[in-house]
């Protein structure tokens, strides 16, 4: 039994079709990734997943429950948490308090504590900062803050939304090495959106590809590394002047 | 005599300062500027003067039943004429505030009459001789309660987790959801307390003005000093309170007749013309 899965999913903003009968499963323990350009329809997903949008069709299954349709607190407390893009942090408030917030719905005082410790092992920047407001922390810091905080309802399901936007490439790595122990370490399921397909095809098992609003490609990450495509268009690894001819080309055959 | 007129000021200023304070923790939360504070003031008032009055309760009896039902109203309010036009443009919602003001006053007069009616609220007025000068207890008690309530929101806001909660959603409502924070909820209670605080002002009022089914109109003049105040930040409503309190004041007796009327309303412009921001203006940081 899968720990999520969405069965044909539809979503529509207005007249605007985005995700157009999306189907996909993660497995207990494991870290999947998404891979798509901008606009493919990654946010909107996760956002589905996570009660902010309810989908026009389609069902969202998370150990064995529909969950689509339920508001967004109902899903937190089910144990799906979300890091969501472009670092929404709580601005006027400090670091400490933004992780108390992750821990909103919890009541084992004692435990939070331990785990706001363990995610202070994570980030240590985060423990020297501990009591400076949100908005003064640097943009990478805060995103760290996010995922923090996000690790601070102790969620069985992390959605990470771009985690690795804007940061330096050594802090990309230092992340990703992190996000790895998340999932290693803690046993989390992580699904991991990203555009830095490197990254995420080094560290996920398995691999989806996103094309406005359509799974295009579904497999294992070792698969999709060595795909050519896949190199092409996410990996950068053709030159510029053939790429025009055959992404028309390719995209017919992926249909 | 001037020490007296910024005394006075100071205590009128603590309930414009109240309502402001209304004003502000809606708008922080919601962004909706709640134009019905004045008239839910008059409503709490109201509701006390009945309880004292015609069921003789005692005062502080009469209060307690008082805030709750005003914590029920503002909730009320919330669930049935704002909810149901989220999403709707900013000026439906101020729209829909100005009709629940009107409706109150019309309903405050329908069911008290509109005569004028006289409510100590359980404060006796005497002197108090502090050395040279004697300052009415009436101040005293209103400003020693405005304090009161500051220290308790303060700490509510600050060291509670549903106060922090509160405060986490009027930051960022997107990751308040993402926490669990039943942002809805959350609105309702700042409804709620936000009716409650415009009742513990409309009660303080009543021993130095008269209770009537118009007096909301004085909210009126807390528009001014949440403006000045920064519209976002809670001592800034009060001290925006105090600062159009004590003008207002001292311009009734060293400026010509009827200033005293239009002071509150020439510092708004003012303040729009030089600081817009206000006072403790704060930088845009809010995200929906
Ligand atoms: N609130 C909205 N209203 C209308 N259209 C929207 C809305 N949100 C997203 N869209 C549209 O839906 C499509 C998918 O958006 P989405 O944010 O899911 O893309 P994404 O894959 O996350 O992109 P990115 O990599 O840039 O973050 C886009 O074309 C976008 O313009
Ligand atoms: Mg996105």
């Amino acid at each position: 039994m899968p720990m999520l899965e969405l069965r044909n999913i539809e979503v529509s903003y207005g007249p605007v079709s985005v995700a157009k009968g999306i189907s996909f499963k993660i497995e207990k323990g494991a870290m999947v990734t998404i891979l798509g350009a901008n606009g493919a329809g990654k946010t909107t997903i996760l956002r589905t997943i996570s009660g902010l949008i309810e989908p026009e069709k389609g069902k969202v299954l998370f150990e064995d429950q529909e969950i689509q349709g339920l508001e967004p607190e109902e899903i937190v407390k089910r144990g799906i948490s979300q890091v969501p893009e472009g670092r929404e942090v709580f601005p006027d408030l400090s670091v400490h308090k933004n992780l108390m917030m992750g821990a909103f719905i919890r009541r084992d005082q004692k435990e939070i504590g331990k785990d706001i410790q363990r995610i202070f092992g994570y980030f240590p920047v985060l423990h020297q900062r501990k009591d400076q407001l949100a908005y003064t922390l640097s943009g990478g810091e805060q995103q760290m803050l996010v995922i923090g905080r996000a690790l601070a309802s102790r969620p069985k399901l992390l959605l990470l939304d771009e985690p690795s936007l804007g940061l330096a490439p050594f802090m990309v790595k230092e992340l990703f090495g992190i996000i790895k122990r998340i999932n290693a370490e803690d046993g989390t399921t992580i699904l991991l959106v990203e555009q830095n397909a490197r990254m995420a095809l080094s560290i996920a098992q398995h691999g989806y590809i996103l094309e406005v609003g359509r799974i295009v490609m579904d497999d294992t990450t070792e698969r999709l590394r060595e795909n050519e495509d896949v190199q092409e268009f996410y990996l950068g690894m053709r030159e510029e002047g053939v790429r025009g001819a055959r992404r028309w080309k390719k995209k017919k055959q992926w249909r | 005599m001037f020490i007296q007129q910024v005394i006075n000021g100071l205590a009128m200023g603590c309930i414009y300062g109240l309502v402001a304070l209304g004003f502000v923790l809606i708008y922080k939360a919601t962004e909706i500027i709640n134009f019905g504070q004045g008239d839910l003031m008059m409503i709490g008032a109201f509701l006390a003067f009945t309880c004292v009055n015609f069921l003789h309760l005692p005062f502080l009896l009469s209060l307690l039943i008082a805030l709750v039902l005003m914590g029920f109203l503002g909730k009320i309010i919330d669930r049935f004429v704002l909810r149901p036009l989220v999403g709707e443009p900013a000026f439906a919602m101020v729209m829909a505030t100005i009709a629940i003001g009107i409706l109150l006053r019309s309903l405050g007069g329908m069911i008290w009459g509109y005569d004028t009616y006289k409510f100590s609220a359980g404060i006796t007025d005497v002197p108090v001789r502090i050395g040279s000068w004697a300052v009415s207890s009436v101040n005293l008690w209103i400003m020693a309660i405005t304090v009161l309530l500051i220290i308790v929101l303060y700490f509510f806001f600050n060291k509670t987790k549903a106060g922090v909660s509160m405060e986490a959603a009027s930051q960022n409502q997107l990751a308040a959801y993402l926490m669990g924070i039943g942002v809805k909820k959350v609105f309702s209670n700042i409804w709620g307390i936000s009716a409650m605080v415009a009742a513990v002002a409309g009660i303080l009022l009543t021993p130095i003005q008269f209770l009537n089914y118009n007096m909301g109109f004085i909210g009126l003049k807390a528009f001014p000093a949440a403006v000045l105040g920064g519209f976002g930040s809670i001592p800034g409503a009060i001290v925006g309170g105090i600062i159009i309190g004590i003008s207002e004041s001292l311009a009734g007796i060293y400026l010509p007749r009827g200033f005293k009327e239009v002071f509150a309303w020439v510092i708004l412009i003012l303040v729009l013309m030089i600081r817009p921001e206000g006072l403790f203006g704060i930088h845009q940081k809010k995200r929906v």
